[in-house]
């Protein structure tokens, strides 16, 4: 359950980055950064989703949390010069979100 | 110290009217002295945080280029008159506007062609308006000029054609295109007005051809469009061989001295010389004209024989200056070389000392630069010209030294280093420090304030058996691009040239920043009492540091309640700046850049801002087809 909580700030990052690359009037509308942006927030909650659903174990499980670490910061700083202040709080919360459940030990499929 | 005292003196010695209101804002720099003041009080660096959208409307004219149509460029300043709000388009369309709702009155199609055809875009600067004084139709009246020469006048109350001007009230310009008619008079800048007198300039293509159609102002009577007077500005003698030093940006007039002020650009080509070595007084300089026979009353050159394409880019602003007990009848020129020319325009005479300084020589073939130029210390540029900016250390670090061995590379031996088949640092750059927003001035305090562009370009003269080829082979799809960048043929001369932005292989700017600033100068002592970066670059979407400003087209509009109202920048933002430190106050995010300037008017009791934003190449590749009004909010 917790970790499906912990979708919640990439799943309002992906809403955000969407916002500002689709709608206009947000200075960035349709624009490339823009359009990285919801790679990256797309990346982030792809990342987070595949650790809580999958539980990924040992080198894979570490390989997902730096991939997702790296896409969560890169469109932190990505929203921060595209002047998207919610989305940069949002992914300094995803990103902190990451570290939590970096540190917490991988869930376990109990034996039959 | 002297900065504070300045700007206490303003608001001690000018308290603002309790009732101040601007009734009119019917030329595109707001009123015919093109100072750029509006009378309205209820703009302070308090209430302006209030500003809230009125209305917003979406004209329709714009592409950017990747259909049929070709790119627009929208620069117009919206026209406050007769309780209207009137808009020229770049597809050369007039729509009035009620300017308490942005309803649409009537539209007018003048269905001009919609061809690029002297520029690389569908350009539009506006429309001016006249009326006679009596009533009845076609007593008001608006004026649309067209890329193909022709200026039409309508109704300004229905929209209607007047039927009494030129032919069913269109006037073909281009019949008096008589000489070297390479391409049409193109009147993409709203002509001025002076009492019944409407005062006409042209667009063309100085960069294309060395003989062109010789620059000249023409005076038509509002009414009928009968031709009263058509002034030139190149000597006779040398009309065979070259051509432009032509008016495409606006005039301003002093109604009571008789003159029109009107910026003069320079002789064609753009970029090599060596077809008019003899000189033409007239070109690159300001130049009045009496309004009423069109003779030269005075002139004063800004740059003798011109090969930057430093063309007199705006309207003189003017303005009384006082000094001890005289009042000073003042005009101010912003240049594209980033100096102010502040003189007496009775006369012409500096109002501050002018250095003849030597320049350097050209080792181009035919070519003979002048030995020296004139340089203005105060006030102090808009931008440092006394040498090239520095390089930028990030820009270098990228891209592993690429700009500091341009830097090696280019020649630069000072502003006014002659165009060379190495490449030449053009700084500032063709677009120039100051362009056709100009300066506003408050005429309370005489106080100039005014946008400013710190762009580095190198230019490269071709020689002619090269050019084809390299033009052929070039690859990096800049082969067209108007004046400001690209290939140029020059065609007639011994060298195409090629121009662009001196940037690294990454696309950031070599030189470094600030790319833009905001300054504000006192006329009387030509003191700078401030200068701020103003607005952002933005490129992907990525803006810039603050510290680093932005590019900007367009020209401010400051009000009696100290606040100046500007666009102008990349980062698709209109502003409202504290005019006593030029720190931002409010802003809000539009369509496109706003190339424009500003309407501030009092409609019904009420001010309004309006901007439009139409975007322009020259900063970034967006373009828009916006108005948005706006008005205070309630406290």
């Amino acid at each position: 359950m917790l970790q499906f909580s912990a979708l919640l700030p990439a799943l309002a990052g992906v809403g955000l980055a969407g916002y500002a690359w689709i709608t206009e009037g947000t200075g960035v509308t349709g624009t490339a950064g823009a359009l990285l942006a919801l790679i990256g927030a797309l990346a982030a909650l792809l990342g987070l989703a595949a650790l809580a659903m999958a539980h990924p174990t040992g080198g894979r499980r570490r390989l997902v949390v730096f991939a997702t670490f790296v896409a969560a910061v890169l469109t932190a700083v990505a929203a921060w010069f595209l002047m998207q202040d919610a989305l940069t709080i949002v992914m300094a919360l995803v990103v902190l979100t990451i570290l939590v459940v970096a540190a917490r030990p991988p869930l376990r499929t109990a034996a039959p | 110290m002297t900065r504070h005292l300045a700007l206490l003196s303003t608001s001690l010695l000018c308290p603002l009217p309790a009732q101040a209101e601007q009734t009119r804002w019917d030329t595109f720099n707001g009123t015919l002295s093109a100072s750029k003041f509006a009378d309205v009080a209820s703009f302070t660096p308090e209430t302006v945080p209030r500003l809230e959208r009125a209305w917003e409307v979406r004209t329709g004219d714009v592409a950017d280029g990747s259909g049929e149509l070709p790119e627009t460029v929208w620069s117009a300043t919206p026209i406050y008159a007769n309780g209207t709000l009137y808009l020229g388009t770049p597809f050369y369309r007039i729509i009035a506007l009620d300017p308490a709702t942005g309803e649409e009155k009537w539209r007018y199609d003048s269905q001009s062609t919609l061809e690029a055809l002297t520029q690389p875009a569908l350009k539009n600067r506006g429309v001016a308006y006249w009326e006679s004084g009596a009533t009845g139709p076609c007593e008001k009246r608006v004026y649309l000029g067209t890329m193909d020469a022709t200026l039409h006048a309508v109704d300004a109350d229905t929209g209607k054609p007047c039927a009494d001007f030129g032919v069913n009230g269109v006037l073909n310009v281009n019949q008096w295109n008589e000489t070297n008619a390479v391409f049409p008079f193109s009147l993409l800048q709203p002509p001025t007005i002076v009492g019944d007198r409407i005062l006409i300039g042209w667009s063309g293509m100085d960069w294309e051809y060395t003989v062109e159609p010789p620059g000249n102002l023409m005076a038509v009577d509002a009414r009928t469009g009968e031709l009263l007077w058509d002034t030139g500005f190149i000597p006779a003698e040398l009309i065979p061989r070259t051509g432009t030093a032509n008016i495409w940006s606006s005039m301003s007039a002093d109604p009571e001295l008789g003159l029109v002020y009107v910026p003069v650009s320079s002789p064609s080509p753009n970029y090599w010389g060596g077809n008019r070595l003899e000189g033409i007084p007239l070109a690159t300089s300001t130049t009045a004209v009496d309004i009423e026979t069109g003779a030269v009353a005075w002139s004063f050159q800004h740059i003798r024989h011109d090969i930057w394409d430093y063309d007199t880019p705006s309207a003189p602003t003017l303005v009384d200056i006082r000094r001890g007990d005289e009042v000073i009848p003042a005009l101010v020129q912003t240049t594209k070389q980033g100096f102010i020319f502040v003189l007496d325009r009775r006369t012409g005479e500096p109002l501050f000392p002018i250095e003849d300084r030597p320049v350097p020589p050209s080792d181009a073939e035919g070519e003979g630069t002048a030995a020296t130029q004139p340089f203005v210390t105060v006030p102090p540029p808009t931008v440092p010209v006394e040498d090239l900016p520095g390089v930028w250390g990030l820009s270098d670090a990228l891209s592993l030294g690429e700009c500091s061995k341009d830097r090696e590379t280019y020649r630069y031996e000072g502003l006014f280093t002659p165009p060379s088949v190495e490449g030449t640092f053009l700084w500032p750059g063709t677009a120039g420090a100051n362009n056709w927003g100009g300066a506003a001035v408050d005429p309370r305090s005489g106080i100039l304030y005014v946008n400013s562009s710190r762009v580095v370009q190198v230019l490269r003269l071709i020689p002619r058996e090269d050019y084809e080829s390299e033009v052929h082979n070039a690859t990096d799809g800049n082969i067209e691009g108007g004046n400001e960048a690209g290939f140029h043929a020059q065609e007639g001369s011994p060298y195409g040239i090629e121009l662009y932005e001196w940037t690294n292989s990454l696309g950031l700017p070599c030189w470094e920043p600030p790319f833009g600033t905001f300054s504000a100068y006192d006329l009387a002592s030509g003191e700078r009492l401030y200068e701020v970066p103003f607005g952002l670059t933005q490129r992907w979407g990525f803006y810039g540091m603050r510290a680093w400003g932005s590019p900007t087209l367009g020209g401010p509009v400051v009000t009696a309640g100290g606040v100046v109202f500007i666009g102008a920048s990349m980062d698709d933002r209109v502003r409202a700046l504290d005019a006593a430190t030029g720190e931002e106050l409010w802003s809000d995010i539009v369509a496109a850049p706003s190339v424009a300037i500003p309407a501030v008017f009092t409609h019904e009791g009420v001010d309004y801002v309006v901007f439009t934003a139409g975007g322009n190449s020259i900063l970034k590749p967006q373009v828009a087809d916006q108005v948005v009004a706006y008005r205070l909010g309630s406290p």
